[in-house]
């Protein structure tokens, strides 16, 4: 989603401000916060990327006016509550007024204290081969997901290059959409986004762009490539686009668009007959009473692509309904 | 701005969130979900075991050994988890290393990702809006508000945990160490070194 939560490349928060010889907790309650996140997260109620995405739902009010550990206490309490393990009314009366029910994996003891103050493994078998190799450009996707991602604003539309493949994980974005862990691959690239990093002063009293590095590792699907995305935003003037390329609204639309650019690379199809069939379906959805602002492109798109692999047998219909919702 | 995130509008909040939070506590454990020994545990292994001297000792090793450098650089998971102070540690642990042409430095812009393994819990500023939002656009300000000048031509290269990977830095060491021992160049390692907004401390700064 786009939240306050996503903060990367934001004005306006001042200066970072250390605190020599800080303390682990500066209140004794924030100890107890902490403790308690850890102990409930090993219920196994929920996954990490559950409760991370709690505190992305916190407003944005809230948000900015809590500290750390009090977004925690209420991320808690949420996740607590929509899990059925307590209730409102025991949080105003502040004791239990019904017995608890039987968490997942029993009440958390002195002997699960080891196995939470270790990092969880997200790690997984890669399930398939690598999209990218290492050196390949990649620009990351313009998506705005309604829900939890781990791409940040700042990176969307730009390109980086692929220094590393890091094998496989659990995709947060799908397990938090309740889609599965999707264990997706992931790579590291780096990047130089324009208009970051500061401008100095050289020694001829020259302005100098010097531009920060920005290291993301992240899953492989959160990229395109992006010769061949420019090429289809040349070809079809219809796509939405922004000044670094194709925009989408939701994750799937995101999904359908390399779909079609790789039938494309195939051969399947030109780009010429791509436009005409995409402006058919869309005027099929007008006479439908689609109000076609835009928003439903991709709608229009995904018809296109199912339409063109049925009619050019790549798959049948039925194959693809199959998958129409994966 | 010291001890939080914000300054706090009114004294009575921090004994609201001390009343607020024992009462969480007591709901949970009167409903039998958590044993109260167990949350006191975890946070006096935060107090007293988890912490920034984990990772000193393993940058000090690095600094004296150089095969231990090498694996460390190669699958940090891997090296720390052969210590035998440490034990294991999570996956994906990532080790950078600075040189006289590169600084890196780690962030977490969405949350707070950090190498707890191995420096503990993060510090407030780690944490703070000023840092996250700041440390992917103008990292050598940001350096400047910790009193760091580097060389122009140094790249900075920013690490953005944005995925189960974090990252611990590897400073180089500090000149005038020749035949120091590691529990010597151990004193030598600050936890802001080890994240990037820091160098380590000169011989002469060490207690």
């Amino acid at each position: 989603m786009d939240g306050v939560h996503d903060m990367g490349g934001m004005d306006g928060f001042g200066k970072v401000a250390s605190e020599p010889n800080e303390p682990v907790f500066h209140e004794r309650w924030e100890g107890r916060v902490l403790a308690i996140s850890r102990a409930i997260s090993a219920l196994r109620l929920w996954t990490i990327d559950m409760s991370r995405y709690g505190i992305e739902l916190l407003s944005p009010s809230v948000y900015l006016a809590s500290s750390y550990y009090e977004r925690w206490f209420l991320r808690n309490v949420r996740l607590l509550t929509e899990g059925g393990l307590i209730e409102a009314d025991e949080i105003a009366a502040g004791h239990a007024l019904r017995s608890g029910k039987e968490p997942g994996r029993g009440k958390f003891t002195l002997a699960d204290v080891e196995r939470v103050v270790r990092r969880g493994s997200y790690g997984r078998p890669v399930p398939a081969p690598a999209r990218f190799k290492i050196g390949d450009h990649v620009r990351a996707k313009n998506i705005h997901p309604r829900t939890h991602t781990r791409l940040p604003r700042y990176a969307r539309g730009h390109v980086g290059v692929v220094e590393r493949l890091h094998g496989a994980h659990v995709f947060p974005d799908s397990v938090v959409a309740g889609k599965g862990e999707d264990r997706s691959g992931f790579i590291r690239c780096a990047s130089t986004p324009k208009n970051f990093g500061e401008r100095m002063r050289t020694r001829r009293s020259k302005f100098l762009s010097k531009r920060a590095s920005l290291i993301w590792t992240m899953p492989e699907n959160s990229f395109i490539e992006p010769e061949a995305a420019r090429r289809a935003t040349v070809a079809i003037p219809s796509i939405p686009r922004d000044a670094n390329g194709p925009i989408f609204c939701e994750p799937w639309e995101a999904h359908a668009f390399p779909m079609a650019i790789a039938l494309y690379d195939r051969g399947l199809f030109t780009w010429f007959e791509w436009a005409a069939k995409v402006a058919e379906e869309i005027k099929k959805a007008r006479a439908n009473g689609d109000p076609n602002t835009g928003e439903t492109y991709y709608r229009h798109w995904l018809a296109t692509l199912e339409r063109i692999v049925a009619e050019k047998g790549v798959t049948t219909p039925q194959n693809l309904a199959q998958h129409h919702d994966a | 701005m010291a001890a939080h995130d914000h300054d706090h509008q009114h004294g009575s909040n921090l004994s609201d969130m001390d009343l607020r939070v024992r009462a969480l506590e007591t709901i949970l454990v009167e409903k039998g979900y958590v044993e109260t020994a167990a949350l006191d545990r975890i946070i006096e292994l935060y107090e007293t075991k988890i912490g920034q001297h984990i990772g000193a000792q393993v940058i000090a090793k690095a600094w004296s050994d150089p095969s231990f450098r090498q694996s460390l650089l190669e699958d940090a998971t891997k090296a720390v988890s052969t210590l035998a102070q440490v034990g294991r540690v999570g996956e994906h642990l990532v080790a950078v290393e600075n040189t006289p042409q590169v600084h890196n430095m780690v962030v977490c812009t969405l949350c707070s990702c950090y190498p707890t393994d191995v420096l503990g819990l993060p510090p407030v500023w780690y944490k703070s809006f000023a840092y996250r939002s700041r440390a992917v656009k103008e990292p050598r300000a940001v350096l400047a508000d910790f009193g760091v000048a580097l060389p122009a031509e140094t790249e900075i290269r920013v690490w953005d945990s944005t995925a189960e990977t974090r990252f611990l830095v590897v400073p180089m060491r500090p000149a005038e160490t020749d035949g120091w021992s590691e529990a010597q160049l151990a004193t030598l390692v600050t936890r802001d070194c080890m994240i990037g907004t820091a160098l380590p401390k000169k011989p002469s700064e060490a207690a």
